[in-house]
């Protein structure tokens, strides 16, 4: 069935449509969840999050066609707010967050240092473009932010990745 | 760029993630007191809702009975989440302080078994459940709790029930070297599949247990590196303070109802008694280690430091 239609179906009540739906959405919610926190498990509680937040508030949505960005500005609101609440939480002890599996790999770290150095806008719409290749209109409305400023905040964002992979480059 | 992002891991209990999503919504829905509920519903309700509400509360600050009677229903708050497990460990809560964990309840609902645990303070139920961390563990089947922030632990009085239950085998104390910290151990005569859900307002967390019968068959024995059994007392918690590091480390009580220091639990004979050289080696441990075999689901045996 049609995305669209699912979406319809999922709005008027129909929890099936819904599951489904979701269903089909799973890895990408989880890759947008992984960027901000970087682990398992925290991804996945962020990804229960956004399922549990989208299941109750899916009648609200107006335009089934809209869907896919209404889920988007769910998972990134998910992430943020799992990470503002998880800078209060003390650790007991330095190796308590043990879980934490660093990707060796060269590529994988050097998106990963480049990415955090950004702040959490610019983050969010570089990776909406350029891994999730959504629309410059839909990142607008992701991030509740005009056009025009999202196209900025695009640019200056390359701007500063092209700075900091550059440096690393020549270091290594 | 673009690649290491699409090359993500995706693990396999993300579906389950995805599920849990939709039931935690679902539950949400069911809670009366939710403003999805129809407004003029509301309206009707509240004024019988208020007199309930007085009652409830008159009778649970006169009676205690009617407290108690109370938190033994499952869920009476909002449920904050279902837990993610790795590799059969998960935690959740808050950090609260001054806890007593003064309740444990079980109930029977059909083929499944609800462990309830409440929390209070100053004698008041706890609105956030403290930080906790739960552990199953196998060999025998065990489920590790540990609440932190906790001065007080008024639900031991519970464990005698808990024993009455067809699926546990026992529950105990374990002696824990900080005196803001329970740990107990729930041991289940069977494999089970487990879920658990935290509440607030109150504090409650829900292990939910269900026999699996695909996992209960007979597996072949593994074979522990351990301590000597010791009694009760300061000298368990000392034996695990210095065998710290060790990774898959647990404490048990074994068939005569002493405790040991269990540092992990192996295929073989020989990859046992090389693991167990090197935690010696390792960790600079002294006192006897042993080896034992156990079988699938039994207790372990009691063993004796030889006199020398």
């Amino acid at each position: 069935m049609e995305e669209t239609e699912l979406a319809r179906k999922a709005i008027a009540g129909d929890e099936n449509s819904f599951t489904i739906l979701i269903q089909s959405k799973r890895e990408r919610l989880y890759r947008m969840a992984y960027t901000y926190v970087r682990n398992r498990e925290d991804t996945l509680e962020i990804v229960q999050e956004t399922v549990y937040r989208a299941f109750l508030a899916i009648h609200k949505l107006q335009q089934p066609q809209y869907f896919n960005t209404w889920l988007t500005k769910i998972a990134i609101n998910s992430a943020l707010d799992f990470i503002r609440k998880s800078k209060k939480v003390v650790y007991a002890e330095p190796g308590a967050e043990g879980s934490y599996a660093p990707n060796h790999n060269e590529e994988a770290l050097d998106l990963r240092e480049a990415l955090d150095s950004l702040d959490e806008k610019s983050r969010t719409a570089i990776m909406l473009r350029y891994f999730e290749d959504m629309q410059l209109k839909d990142i607008a409305d992701v991030l509740d932010t005009p056009l025009s400023s999202v196209k900025s905040i695009i640019y200056r964002g390359l701007e500063r990745l092209k700075i900091k992979l550059g440096e690393s480059e020549s270091i290594g | 760029m673009k690649q290491s992002y699409d090359e993500i891991d995706i693990p396999d209990e993300l579906s389950i993630a995805v599920v849990k999503g939709i039931e935690r919504g679902k539950q949400q829905q069911l809670q009366p007191n939710t403003r999805r509920r129809n407004r003029r519903w509301i309206g009707r309700v509240s004024a019988s809702a208020a007199a309930l509400f007085i009652v409830l509360t008159i009778g649970i600050n006169t009676v205690p009975a009617f407290a108690n009677s109370l938190q033994e229903v499952p869920g009476l708050g909002q449920l904050v989440k279902i837990l993610q497990f790795n590799k059969g460990s998960a935690e959740g809560g808050t950090i609260q302080d001054a806890t007593d964990v003064n309740f444990i309840t079980v109930k029977e609902q059909g083929d499944k078994e609800t462990i309830i645990l409440n929390f209070a303070q100053n004698g008041e139920a706890q609105q956030a459940a403290s930080s906790f961390h739960v552990s199953f563990t196998e060999y025998p089947h065990t489920m590790t709790f540990t609440v932190g922030g906790a001065r007080k632990f008024s639900a031991v009085k519970d464990f005698a029930a808990l024993k009455k239950s067809a699926r546990i085998e026992d529950a105990y104390e374990l002696i824990t070297l900080d005196d803001s910290t329970v740990r107990f151990n729930v041991t289940f005569k069977e494999a089970v599949t487990y879920e658990v859900h935290e509440y607030k307002e109150p504090a409650q967390v829900v292990v939910t247990i269900a026999s699996d019968p695909a996992r209960n068959v007979d597996r072949p024995p593994v074979y522990s590196v351990r301590t000597a059994s010791i009694p009760f007392g300061e000298s368990v918690g000392i034996a695990e303070e210095m065998l710290f590091g060790a990774e898959n480390m647990r404490v048990l009580k074994d068939k005569q109802g002493l405790y040991f220091v269990e540092t992990g639990i192996y295929d073989t004979e020989a990859e046992a008694n090389a693991q167990m050289n090197a935690i010696k080696e390792q960790l600079g441990y002294t006192d006897p280690l042993f080896v034992e075999k156990r079988e699938d689901r039994q207790i372990p045996e009691s063993i004796q430091t030889p006199a020398q």
